[in-house]
């Protein structure tokens, strides 16, 4: 089971790189407006003319 | 647009143009918000960046109403090209706009009054409701972070509660001690900023003793294990901290929410005015407003300060200030105050008060600042509360010797019993339950438009014993209405004269004849060169005889006897009468089952009598005839008393009573004087008071109980050892959590 | 607006990508599906390998998995981030050759499975069975697809991250740690590798990374897809935007310790058993919060269930989705886990999942993005709505008889009478009993298959009447000047990009850094743990070549080598597995299924001839069984030359064989090679199988259970 000396500290690594993108987020306004988001994907985009 | 297609919202219909290419930019221009162009206006609405050619604007946007809105108002930068990022925030309503320089703020709140919503510019001053997103995002932060560690930590203890043993276990110790620092370093920052707070005023205060439990108790547990190779409590003391953090936070919320401010339509600093100066309109903002400058008042608006009538006449709504709902009529020279809002066209009023100095401005901002503290409800609980706690340290000193030395519990137990029975120790109800329960019982009496002075009121209330009533105005709606007549059926071209005489009176006896015989006089007879005195008569020329209505100067001099004279010949005597409100009996006969009730007026005893037996209140609780002074003797002579009369004539019995409720009367002066104002008229809001009241009493009542059972038995509990860290630190917010939800419920 | 405005970008999304990630997907998910009907065929009737070894159960279950969780559910999940990602960043992929290098990568490490997969070249570590090569290729791909993703977020010109944006991210970064870890391997051969864990190591790393498999790859990225999709297809906000916000962090929160659900009862501590169930359980809220804001969704759209194929197939995902993630914290708790485990109830359960969400959702998408993409209708919605109604069928057909198959076996293997006895102590007889169900489930397949063929058919008529002009999607997006850069997006990305290409970094280095160090300490500090009198002899050469060839033929997937601590397991096949027993396992045969019955004590119970009939043909010697005949095995010869380098590297990783065992490992298994056989003969098996695989299997199958020290 010491393979938990490795999970382990792994584990909590993620876990703080998610903690610190979180706090990132709520820092730089991610979390300011939690209604519009939800609309702005609605909002359809137009034909193209290019070749693809 | 598009033919035979029909839009939900104008957003939708405008999105539809705009995919066939329609700008905006060709619209009929108007010039009401050119103002905002200059200073001062432009400088506190507008926002620089750095190199000068960009601004930044921020909108508050009525109207909106679906997703359509949202698509639409972000796609104003393919609207304008000078916008070049539009931001919309849709449940407050605003909107984050950035533009080139060239794009003046008139031409945008134009294309968004285009667009079909109502724009208004956002000031530095008006964003103070950042700030009280700013403390509840920093706690936001510290529950991510005391999540965060919980967590972890909590996986470890349980794997160390299953059976593990041998090194991991020490490994998953010391990960649990790095895992805790996070919260003692940083979420923690709440409860010791608090502490500091108690410390600073030399008074107990919860978060000291949760600010100790914390930190001593992170000592003990890592000195213990390291040492002695005890058992560690971090995982009680992280789930402690994340849910009283999150009970804050849940408390921070309820209470932004009663901060709605009453004064938002009349008072706002920045809201733009009109003013005559040098014959030139010109628009500045409301705080500049100084006396001696010349107002101009438009068709509803609403005066927002004291002033005098500049133009020949007035019509004006005096509700908000007298709560008399029929419209007033004002000559030159006549003082107007703040509140009243004009009803016909422009007016020039010249300011004699500057808004923020008018009675009326003070009243409410006072009524704003309700202070708690003069509750005396709250000022016990906050004594129980600090009992609560100062009893618990002295439990918790006393008993920590006891077992450590005479029960021989080991230092262990010893300390771990200390330490659940000052977590699991909780004034919460007192603490903030009781204020939180003020704040929205305050909070649902300005719903229902109650102004009332402060949160003792409702201590008051639940002691009150006697209600007593004035008479005109309060249980009567003021209002005159023709009862009788001598001769009983005058003729029908004398009631074609008396509407004749009364066309264009605004006068109660006015309206009372016209009520009283408009349906059956065909037509108004054409009384010529109509003069009214106000108060006094008014008298006209018919048939070239000068008719008139008079005030009779018979009886006590009240305004019901009025007569009707060709010349100096008395053709008919009228009499008026106040008109009972509908409500008056149904009220009553509620209240009277709990209370006893009087009434107490300075209109004929006769009528108060009959008016009283009608009501069904016993005759030795009836006074007429009385004037001021004697009903201030009769409230001073009745303790335990809701008063209700006019909040200017009644001032003096309104000030001596328990709970002195303004029914009518102008507001300034019934604030000064009263302890509750009503904004609606009738007597309806005077159940409203005794329900939200009650519904307090209960609130606090029960919460009370709570707190002291709870602190009792669950104490008790920890100091038997039957409650551990771990399960004292789970129930501690759980029970704030109850004491939180009670609180709401009640209110909901 | 003929002209663009000039605060504004006229720019192209890249669809070709997306399209060629959907033809990938379904025509791979044909291959993923026909693997899968052979293998149900396989198990009701075992003559269906055609006596072809490449097609063998043991070496077309992985080929079945991998293909449905890489080139079905892979394919489809990068068509989605594609499609979605560009839209929600409101800019273009970053880099178009990234992204046609991650789209060619990918196809070439998918095309490289279905080579290895049948050839047998596997690790045996389920959803990671392929070789270290591969494994390697996946990394390159997966850090190319990293790097543009990333980077396109960058140069976002919408500030806000949409919620699914965020599924993504947490998607990409933790399948990175994840497969990184599970394949910190040592090479032994060009397409064969020991990896540094064992045994019970090996157990937890290997179920760490496969539980956080479906986590991360067919959790994860399908709910972004999942916010993103219903709200598009049924043009309604999501049912509460905060809800979104607050599953995403709870279920990151709690990650990744679920892990352990897979091993309970097993020889895992019981501490480690208690924290996989706990946090098991505790999943079950964050998932299903997220079902009900994905089905609130449709509040008051709920027409659109009706007359939408789409909708309906992705609401069914959804619900799918429910019962899954209801159904695995229930299977967590440990008395559930000891009648469900090993049998097919977790078939069910996984097909469930795999059909029902990820299959459902996948087509859904599908149905969605095709005619969207190539600017025409869908050709025909009725055979849509075909298709759903056959699929589902077909899933709850499936679905169904693999929970009756399992409850009954789970059942059977329980039974014990009053006087404490098996009652069914043959175990081929709670086989034969549910083969019947079989049957119904390869019905429930090929249902599934069927409506499948439909939407081929569907979408490939659809494509064909589409314009023949394609082009790429026109968006007007806000420009990137250089004060829009100050205030947030791009600047801001600038530090996202930094920020995250670090983080990968920097956790990779650690994983590997740790990893190689890791691959000593177990070995020193073993002891701790271990009981010194329970530690076995290591495996001989010619054992460990028998081995080897278990590995390669995928006799895991149907006999397990963990007997627990319960009563009926121990009545059945002898005393508990002890942790020491696999200590020297690389990769560890614990094996999650019992097909047939558990080997951990198999060693010596049957004479070696015994083992040569059981291998030609099993009926020979176990009337009933379901096992297929494996003559390849007397054809084919032993890698004698190999086992040097082997032992070497095994000797490496920790296990105690001194010099001159690895020095003459080759010879060692030739002489024990040639006593067995000379054994074999004797008995009656042919002459000359001194070289043969079958004799090293043999030998292998014998030390199960053997391998304890001598008094």
């Amino acid at each position: 089971m010491n393979i938990l000396v490795l999970m382990l500290p792994l584990a909590i690594t993620l876990g703080t790189g998610f903690l610190i993108a979180f706090l990132v987020a709520m820092n730089t306004g991610q979390f300011d407006d939690l209604e519009t988001p939800a609309q702005r994907i609605l909002d359809d985009e137009k034909e193209g003319e290019r070749k693809s | 647009m598009v033919s035979g297609q029909r839009f939900c919202c104008r957003a939708c219909e405008f999105l539809s143009q705009f995919e066939e290419g329609l700008s905006l930019k060709s619209q009929k221009s108007s010039t009401a918000w050119d103002y905002l162009d200059s200073s001062p206006f432009i400088d506190h609405i507008r926002t620089t960046s750095q190199n000068q050619s960009l601004h930044n604007y921020r909108l508050f946007l009525k109207g909106l109403n679906c997703s359509s809105c949202t698509h639409l108002l972000e796609k104003l930068p393919q609207i304008d090209e000078r916008i070049l990022n539009s931001q919309l925030s849709f449940l407050d309503g605003e909107l984050k706009l950035t533009v080139s320089s060239d794009l003046t703020p008139s031409e945008i709140a134009r294309q968004i009054e285009h667009l079909g919503y109502e724009p208004k510019f956002l000031t530095e001053s008006e964003q103070a409701k950042d700030l009280l997103s700013q403390e509840s995002k920093s706690l936001v932060k510290k529950i991510a972070v005391a999540g965060f560690s919980l967590g972890n930590i909590m996986l470890l203890s349980i794997a160390k509660y299953s059976g593990l043993e041998g090194s991991l276990k020490y490994l998953f110790s010391i990960t649990e001690m790095i895992l805790f620092l996070p919260i003692l370093l940083y979420a923690g920052i709440p409860f010791y900023k608090g502490a500091l707070l108690g410390l600073k005023q030399r008074s107990i205060h919860l978060d000291m003793v949760i600010s100790f439990s914390l930190i001593s108790s992170f000592v003990f547990s890592v000195i213990g294990f390291l040492v002695w190779g005890s058992e560690m409590y971090l995982d009680s003391l992280a789930a402690f901290t994340f849910l009283i953090l999150i009970g804050r936070w849940m408390i921070k919320k309820a209470e932004s929410h009663s901060k709605d401010q009453l004064s938002d339509g009349l008072f706002s600093p920045d809201q733009p005015v009109r003013i005559l100066e040098d014959q030139i309109e010109k628009t500045i903002r409301l705080k500049d407003l100084t006396p001696g400058q010349t107002l101009l008042l438009g068709p509803d608006q609403i005066l927002p300060c004291d002033g005098q009538l500049l133009s020949s006449r007035a019509y004006m709504d005096t509700s908000f200030v007298s709560g008399e709902s029929e419209p007033k009529h004002y000559q030159q020279g006549q003082a107007l105050f703040a509140g009243m809002k004009s009803l016909r066209k422009d007016l020039k009023i010249s300011v004699q008060v500057k808004p923020e100095d008018t009675d009326l401005h003070q009243a409410l901002m006072e009524s704003e600042q309700l202070s708690l503290s003069k509750s005396r409800q709250l000022k016990k609980l906050n004594q129980i509360g600090k009992s609560i706690l100062y009893a618990a340290l002295a439990l918790g000193a006393l008993t920590f010797p006891i077992f450590l030395f005479l029960l021989q519990l080991g230092f262990q137990e010893s300390w771990s019993r200390l330490l659940s029975l000052l977590v699991v120790t909780c004034p919460c109800a007192l603490a903030f339950g009781g204020p939180l329960t003020y704040s929205l019982a305050l909070r649902e009496s300005k719903k229902r438009g109650l102004i009332v002075s402060s949160a003792d009121v409702f201590d008051r209330m639940s002691e009150i014993k006697n209600v007593i009533f004035d008479k005109t105005g309060t249980l009567t709606t003021g209002h005159l209405k023709l009862i009788r007549s001598e001769p009983e059926k005058l003729p029908i071209w004398h009631r074609a004269v008396i509407l004749g005489l009364e066309r264009s009176s605004f006068h109660p006896v006015a309206f009372a004849l016209r009520e009283a015989y408009g349906d059956q006089v065909k037509q108004i007879a054409e009384v010529r060169d109509v003069n009214e005195v106000l108060g006094e008569k008014v008298f006209g020329l018919f048939d070239n005889e000068i008719y008139s209505l008079r005030r009779a100067h018979l009886g006590s001099g009240e305004l019901n006897e009025v007569g009707f004279f060709k010349g100096d010949e008395l053709l008919a005597k009228l009499y008026f009468e106040d008109e009972i409100r509908p409500e008056t009996p149904s009220v009553l006969s509620k209240l009277k089952s709990k209370y006893e009730l009087s009434i107490s007026s300075g209109d004929k005893a006769s009528r108060v009598l009959s008016l009283g037996k009608a009501l069904g209140i016993s005759p030795e609780n009836l006074f007429g005839d009385q004037s001021p002074r004697d009903k201030l003797q009769y409230v001073k002579s009745h303790p335990h008393a809701v008063m209700l009369g006019d909040g200017f004539n009644d001032a003096a019995a309104l000030g001596a009573a328990d709970v002195g409720i303004a029914v009518a009367g102008p507001l300034q002066q019934s604030l000064k004087n009263a302890d509750v104002c009503f904004l609606k008229s009738g007597l309806n809001p005077l159940l409203d008071l005794m329900d939200i009241s009650t519904r307090l009493n209960t609130s606090l009542k029960r919460n009370y109980n709570f707190t002291i059972a709870y602190n009792l038995i669950a104490g008790s509990l920890a100091l038997l050892g039957i409650v551990t860290p771990l399960i004292a630190a789970i129930i501690m917010p759980l029970s704030s959590l109850f004491v939180l939800t009670q609180a709401k419920r009640g209110f909901l | 607006m003929n002209q663009t405005p000039k605060n504004m970008e006229e720019i192209y999304y890249d669809d070709k990508i997306v399209k060629m990630f959907l033809i990938a997907m379904m025509s791979f998910a044909g291959v993923a599906f026909i693997a899968g009907l052979l293998a149900a065929i396989q198990l009701a009737w075992w003559p269906a390998n055609m006596n072809l070894e490449w097609i063998t159960f043991g070496r077309l279950r992985p080929l079945h998995t991998n293909a449905a969780i890489f080139a079905f559910a892979g394919n489809a999940i990068f068509a989605g981030i594609y499609h979605s990602s560009q839209r929600l960043l409101k800019t273009r992929m970053a880099s178009d050759l990234l992204g046609r290098i991650h789209f060619w990568g990918w196809q070439a490490i998918i095309l490289a499975a279905a080579i290895t997969l049948p050839l047998g070249y596997s690790q045996s570590k389920e959803y990671a069975e392929l070789e270290w090569p591969i494994d390697i290729a996946i990394t390159v791909v997966w850090v190319v697809f990293a790097i543009n993703f990333f980077w396109t977020i960058a140069k976002r010109r919408e500030k806000h991250l949409y919620v699914a944006l965020w599924f993504y991210i947490s998607t990409i970064v933790t399948v990175a740690v994840l497969h990184i870890v599970n394949s910190i391997e040592i090479p032994v051969g060009m397409f064969q590798s020991y990896p540094v864990w064992a045994g019970i190591q090996d157990a937890m790393v290997q179920w760490w990374y496969g539980h956080n498999a479906v986590a991360f790859f067919l959790t994860t990225p399908f709910l972004g897809l999942m916010y993103y999709y219903i709200p598009k297809a049924a043009n309604r906000p999501v049912y509460s935007y905060r809800l979104s916000i607050i599953h995403f962090w709870a279920l990151v929160f709690i990650y990744i310790w679920a892990g352990p659900h897979h091993l309970l009862n097993t020889a895992l501590p019981e501490w480690a058993q208690t924290v996989g169930m706990v946090f098991s359980v505790m999943l079950w809220a964050p998932s299903w919060g997220g079902m009900i804001n994905g089905l609130l969704t449709l509040k008051g759209a709920w027409h659109l269930l009706r007359t939408e194929p789409v909708i309906k197939f992705l609401v069914t995902a959804v619900t799918f989705y429910g019962m899954s993630t209801f159904e695995g914290p229930l299977l967590s708790i440990k008395s559930v886990s000891s009648l469900g485990h090993y049998t097919d109830w977790i078939i069910a359960h996984v097909h469930g999942g795999a059909l029902g969400w990820n299959g459902f959702l996948a087509f859904g998408m599908t149905y969605f993005l095709v005619p969207k993409i190539w600017r025409t209708e869908l050709y025909s919605k009725s055979l849509a709505t075909w298709h759903f109604w056959i699929g589902l069928l077909g899933i709850l057909i499936y679905y169904i008889s693999m929970w009756a198959a399992g409850i009954t076996q789970g059942l059977m293997w329980m039974a014990i009478d009053e006087s404490g006895k098996l009652v069914y102590p043959d175990f081929v007889e709670t086989v034969t009993r549910i083969v019947p169900l079989y049957w119904v489930r390869a019905l429930g397949g090929l249902l599934f298959i069927i409506g499948y063929l439909i939407m081929c058919y569907n979408l490939f008529k659809t494509i064909q009447l589409a314009p023949k002009e394609q082009h790429d999607t026109k968006a007007l997006v806000p420009k990137r000047t250089q004060e829009t850069l100050k205030d947030n997006p791009a600047d801001e990305g600038h530090r996202w990009l930094e920020g995250f290409a670090t983080l990968f970094t920097v956790l990779s280095l650690i994983a590997i850094l740790v990893g190689s160090v890791i691959s000593i300490y177990p070995t020193i500090n073993m002891q701790k743990y271990i009981q010194p009198a329970n530690i076995p002899d290591p495996y001989t050469s010619l054992e460990l070549a028998g081995r080897d060839i278990y590995v390669k033929e995928g006799c895991y997937l149907c006999h397990s080598q963990m007997i627990r601590k319960l009563e009926f397991d121990v009545l059945r096949f002898g005393p508990a597995s002890t942790i020491e027993e696999s200590m020297y396992d690389r990769p560890f045969q614990w094996g999650s299924k019992r097909t047939g019955p558990d080997l951990a004590r198999l060693g010596k119970k049957y004479p070696d001839l015994w083992h040569y009939n059981h291998m030609i043909n099993p009926r020979s010697v176990s009337p009933g069984s379901i096992m297929p005949n494996y003559p390849w095995l007397e054809r084919h010869d032993v890698d004698f030359l190999s086992l040097r380098r082997k032992l070497s590297v095994l000797k490496r990783l920790g296990v105690p064989y001194s010099d001159e065992e690895v020095a003459n490992a080759d010879i060692d298994a030739q002489k024990e090679a040639q006593i067995l056989a000379e054994d074999l003969h004797k008995n009656g098996a042919p002459a000359g199988l001194e070289k043969k695989q079958i004799t090293a299997l043999i030998a292998y199958l014998q030390s199960l259970g053997q391998k304890a020290k001598k008094e």
